[in-house]
């Protein structure tokens, strides 16, 4: 392969690994019926959170393992106010990404006020095969929901709430227990996936950098049909066609720099006008569920 | 009963929210009384303070009413940040290219309509998508706020900008294409009048005509209105143009009223605060006021906060975003379920 | 197991009591009827054994220990199983997948289980056909097989014979037969008498939340017992009205549709033509099709004396917007043609207008409720007044009427039967479509049956009650 194409390879690779681990996470809380558009937040918070630990511990799997954990951390306020309080998800994932915005700029002016000069987070550097461990990890992701979906009682449970929450529970499923942890699964992942931008795509955070990625995993999980081969697929057609972006703005196209940078958001409104109404969603997906009358 | 409620819950859904921040301000070792004290007085202690708090209402009223309309339609419009951007392109190229010249009664007209239509055809992409395409809106309103920052960027720094080139800004404004302001009020422009007047209008149209029944169906039972005869599909479209031409307008009153010129970071996240507002106000038409003033003084009172107390700005979105959370976890009128 | 006792249970959804202080006692190895009629608190009553239901008083023992049933989970675990009116599986599973719901063990052990309980009951379906397909009869099965899988002693159906054709309710009687041989306790919840007596051994009988009686069937006469369930003697079943030769004011030709394989039908002014049929032979799509929510593939509907009138089988999903208040429900249809009737003035409601109207509606058809009230607070019985009055207040030519008794009681559902009689006899053209033979029967001039999307021709002379069932199976 000539450096060219490896260059455009790897660097596919590494724009797709972020949007694949969210849209992971948001297969398993949409199979359960929980529609999470705050995904985007969760993935900030999560970006921040592990650029804050990276700067001052100086270790990846620290930064990491804190980025997850805020991610589950936002979910876990995103699904006491939807599951508990029966309120509307998708108002609640909105008030989500508006708190994790305001919250990560004014903390990150807070923390890292210009003064103190460019701090950078650490690096995680390549692994097995010279992958970097993120895209590994978003391989044994894809591998594992995949498997977990189809082929084990957890997936089985989680399948049935996502149809008919209703029907799940006259079985004696818990049903919302199993919205729970898909929801916390999903946040986790998120945080996950906002880890790799400040570990591997960068190494600084900058306020708003995730940039409508969650929303763009939301519409891979769409455009995806649900499965999970399909949807990593979608990300990297995505991660390519940033890598193109990024190579014609390099080669100085004549193409204004602001037109360009609009391709991602542009390419997932066709991809949604082309297959959105193809994709049989979840039954249940977004209904507030009551287990006692 | 539930007209008690009406009142009730929104208050609830304050109080909760600033009590809760308060103690988070508290365990970090602040002085909440004194934050919220410098908040309220940052807000509206001296006469500047008002007016820049009653200019930042107008365009969260208007956005607002245009997110009520839409969630009763049973329509996820978050949207509204970039339809308002639109609203501000579209003015700021009638009155500095494509009208520059004409006089202020044709001008001002021009641009204010020019505003709000640019606002609801962008708000028109996403009713296309969805009734033709089955396109969530959810997704695509909010992958157009990010198309329509680029475009206000591009236009910036490409056709529309200033003949200096100096900065990425259009040029001013001349001064036929300014809205005057309102006598005894500082800086407050004319287009508070609309903001004032708009939401009585919508709430007739809701409430008290044969479209706002209809639409409010739907909004509430899609299948039940489907069997009466009702389109849906209809409605949808009527409530999304309806909520990005309010938007837009925001938009045009902002460029022409306040800022004079077109420039990115011209609305600071009114279209996301817009839906807080909407759901305070429990999407009645006629709440959208009180409840965006209260968000424009968290707004211009959270400067004051942070010099006089110490407390960050962050504080605000962080009462904003529990207040939403507050909001939806009370019974809103919402498709039935 | 051997007794469960159910003592003094109370439970009120918002303003409506639903139970006050009923009583259940069962014993092993028997089939107990619940008989009530609509809305006398049954299904409340058996939702609170399994769980899915929180009763605001009352008790409940297994062999004389009290016991807490907080979930369905809890249910199962005690042995007990409820077969729902309507399926409640999850249409997108497989049909093994449903069985697999719930149970324990790793997933290939669920399946192997699913697999051997399919074979030991007889029940020959594809396993890994997604349950959606499945015909009524055939869910129902599944659905009792489900819960004798996960061991239930107790097994509850809810209304099971509501949706079977005769002879499918025969296999059924026979199937509930050998689980009382095996020692099973069945709870069968019925509002008709005649089933109760010839399989059930003993019945507790409801009334407006409380239980008025426990005792053996054996000795007891329908009258009896029908003056318990009501209080009073039950009505005479009415005669369909006379009917002169009027013009024909609906016409369908050749309808094709998903679900519908060429329906004919003429219907004329001041008849009641009505189309009896088991749920899921083309009822529904009809609907659709006369609502102009279903596109044709083919044919014609030709109205010749509008407007046409659409009384929904489905009262709170496609029939009323809940959500809002009576007088606003009654003049949806108007606001969706533009807002042209009476109560509007270019497209602006007209407020007192409105709730004269309304009033005069209310008070014609006699519902309980006040214009502005919220429609979602209405009893079932009213709601279905409401949907009665909406569709009649305007005197249409032709009514629609898909299962408008469904859920109501008796006094309610002699009003609705009596307001059709009325529409007919002053000229309008009504087509009732219902799964309720009875229904069929009483009221219609003409008869025909729903078949697999087509229409069978049913002559009064030569097609007694058992002919009609078999024509509803397609077996004649």
């Amino acid at each position: 392969m000539d450096p060219g194409t490896l260059a455009l390879v790897l660097a596919t690779l590494r724009l797709a690994t972020p949007l694949a681990l969210a849209a992971m996470g948001e297969l398993v809380a949409e199979r359960a019926g929980i529609l999470n558009i705050g995904i985007e937040g969760m993935m900030l918070g999560g970006a921040f959170v592990a650029f804050a630990v990276g700067v001052s511990t100086g270790s990846v799997v620290l930064a990491t393992g804190a980025g997850v954990l805020a991610g589950a951390a936002l979910a876990a306020l995103f699904a006491a106010f939807v599951l508990v309080r029966r309120a509307d998800p998708i108002v609640c994932g909105a008030a989500l990404n508006l708190l994790a915005l305001g919250a990560t700029g004014t903390l990150y002016r807070l923390l890292f006020p210009p003064e103190l000069g460019q701090a950078g987070a650490p690096q995680a550097g390549g692994w097995l095969l010279g992958l970097n461990p993120f895209v590994l990890l978003a391989l044994a992701l894809m591998l594992g929901v995949g498997f977990v979906l189809a082929r084990t009682q957890v997936g089985l449970a989680v399948r049935a709430v996502g149809e008919r929450a209703e029907a799940a529970h006259a079985q004696g499923v818990r049903v919302l227990r199993v919205r729970w942890a898909s929801t916390l699964f999903g946040g986790a992942c998120a945080g996950l996936a906002g880890a790799t931008l400040v570990l591997w795509i960068s190494d600084t955070f900058v306020e708003g950098m995730t940039s409508g990625r969650g929303f763009i995993a939301l519409a891979l999980v769409l455009f995806g049909g649900y499965r999970p081969l399909r949807i990593a697929g979608g990300a990297l057609l995505f991660g390519l066609a940033s890598a193109v972006q990024f190579r014609l703005q390099a080669r100085g196209l004549q193409i204004p720099y602001n037109l360009l940078l609009m391709t991602p958001y542009l390419l997932t409104l066709i991809v949604l006008a082309l297959f959105a109404s193809r994709v049989r969603v979840p039954a249940d997906l977004a209904r507030p569920f009551s287990a006692r009358d | 009963m539930s007209r008690w409620r009406d009142g009730l819950e929104p208050l609830a859904a304050i109080a909760i929210a600033l009590a809760v921040v308060s103690l988070l301000l508290l365990a970090l070792g602040a002085d909440p009384l004194r934050a919220l004290g410098a908040l309220a007085s940052g807000a509206f202690g001296d006469r500047l303070a008002w007016t820049t708090t009653v200019l930042r209402m107008c365009p969260l009223a208007l956005v607002g009413l245009g997110v009520a309309v839409a969630f009763r339609c049973g329509v996820w419009n978050i949207g509204g940040e970039g339809q308002l951007y639109l609203g501000a392109l579209a003015a700021t190229a009638v009155a500095t290219r494509l009208a520059a010249d004409a006089p202020a009664i044709l001008l001002l007209p021009l641009l204010v309509i020019g505003g709000a239509t640019a606002g609801a055809l962008w708000a028109g992409i996403a009713a296309v998508l969805r009734v033709r395409r089955g396109v969530s809106e959810v997704l695509s309103t909010i992958l157009l706020n990010f198309v329509a920052l680029l475009l206000v960027a591009y236009a910036v720094h490409g056709p529309l900008q200033e003949v200096t080139h100096a900065y990425p800004q259009s040029g001013a404004f001349p001064d036929a294409a300014r809205l005057g302001f309102l006598p005894g009020a500082g800086r407050v422009h004319t287009g508070l009048v609309l903001a004032l007047l708009l939401p009585a209008a919508v709430w007739f149209g809701l409430f008290r005509t044969a479209a706002g029944l209809r639409l409010r169906a739907v909004g509430l039972a899609p299948e039940a209105a489907r069997y009466a005869g009702i389109r849906p599909e209809r409605e949808v479209v009527v409530a999304l143009l309806l909520s990005g031409g309010l938007a837009g307008l925001a938009g045009a009153l902002e460029v022409s009223g306040v800022t004079g010129r077109l420039f990115e970071n011209l609305s600071s996240g009114y279209g996301f605060t817009a839906i807080a507002v909407a759901l305070l106000a429990r999407l009645h038409p006629l709440g959208v006021l009180p409840a965006a003033l209260f968000f424009a003084a968290l707004s211009t009172g959270s400067g004051a906060m942070q010099r006089v107390a110490h407390v960050p700005s962050v504080t605000v979105q962080v009462i904003e975003a529990l207040v939403i959370f507050l909001s939806a976890s009370f019974a809103l009128p919402r498709r039935g379920d | 197991m051997t007794r469960v006792v159910l003592r003094n249970v109370h439970k009120c959804f918002g303003a409506t009591l639903a139970l006050r202080g009923a009583d259940l006692e069962l014993e092993a190895g028997e089939i107990h009827a619940l008989l009530g009629e609509n809305g006398a608190g049954k299904s409340t009553l058996v939702r609170v054994l399994y769980g899915l239901v929180a009763p605001d008083r009352g008790e409940i023992r297994i062999d004389d220990e009290p016991v807490s049933i907080p979930s369905p989970r809890h249910a199962l675990a005690l042995g007990i199983g409820l077969v729902h009116q309507h399926f409640m599986g999850v249409p997108a599973l497989s049909v093994a997948e449903n069985l697999m719901l719930g149970a324990r063990g790793s997933l290939a052990r669920r399946r192997a289980a699913a697999l051997d309980l399919l074979e030991r009951y007889g029940l020959e379906l594809d396993p890994d056909r997604p349950a959606e397909r499945l015909a009524v009869g055939e869910a129902q099965r599944l659905e009792i097989v489900r819960a004798l899988g996960r061991g239930a002693r107790v097994l509850i159906l809810d209304e099971p014979t509501a949706v079977l054709a005769p002879s499918e309710v025969e296999l059924l009687l026979a199937w509930l037969v050998r689980l009382r041989e095996e020692g099973r306790t069945v709870v069968f919840i019925s509002h008709k008498l005649a089933e109760i007596s010839s399989l059930c051994d003993r019945v507790t009988v409801l009334r407006q939340g409380e239980s008025v009686f426990t005792r053996e069937v054996a000795g007891l006469d329908a009258r009896e017992l029908g003056r318990f369930m009501l209080g009073e003697d039950p009505p005479s079943p009415g005669r369909p009205p006379p009917v002169s030769e009027g013009a024909i004011a609906l016409r369908l030709e050749s309808l094709e549709s998903e679900g519908l394989a060429g329906i004919d039908l003429e219907l004329r002014s001041g008849e009641i033509y009505a189309l009896a049929g088991i749920d899921g032979n083309g009822q529904g799509q009809l609907e659709e099709v006369l609502a102009g929510v279903r596109e044709l593939h083919a044919g014609r509907v030709e109205l010749l004396r509008p407007p046409l009138a659409l009384l929904s089988g489905d009262r709170q999903r496609t029939g009323l917007v809940l959500d809002l208040p009576v007088e606003e429900n009654l003049i949806l249809n108007d606001a969706a043609r533009g807002g042209r009737a009476p109560v509007f003035q270019r497209g602006v409601i007209r407020r007192q207008a409105l709730r004269d109207s309304a009033s005069a509606t209310i008070r014609r058809f006699q519902i309980s409720a006040h214009p502005g009230l919220r429609a979602g607070v209405l009893s079932g019985g009213n709601q279905q007044k409401l949907c009665v009055a909406r569709a009649l207040r305007a005197g249409p030519g032709v009514l629609v009427a898909v299962n408008p008794t469904r859920g109501l009681d008796v006094a309610g559902t002699a009003a609705v039967r009596e307001e059709f009689r009325r529409a007919a006899a002053s000229g309008t053209a009504v087509l009732l479509v219902s799964t309720d033979l009875d229904e069929v029967l009483e009221l219609g001039n003409r008869i025909a049956v729903f078949f697999r999307g087509e229409l069978l021709p049913v002559d009064p002379a030569r097609h007694g009650r058992d002919e009609i069932g078999r024509l509803m199976l397609g077996a004649a």
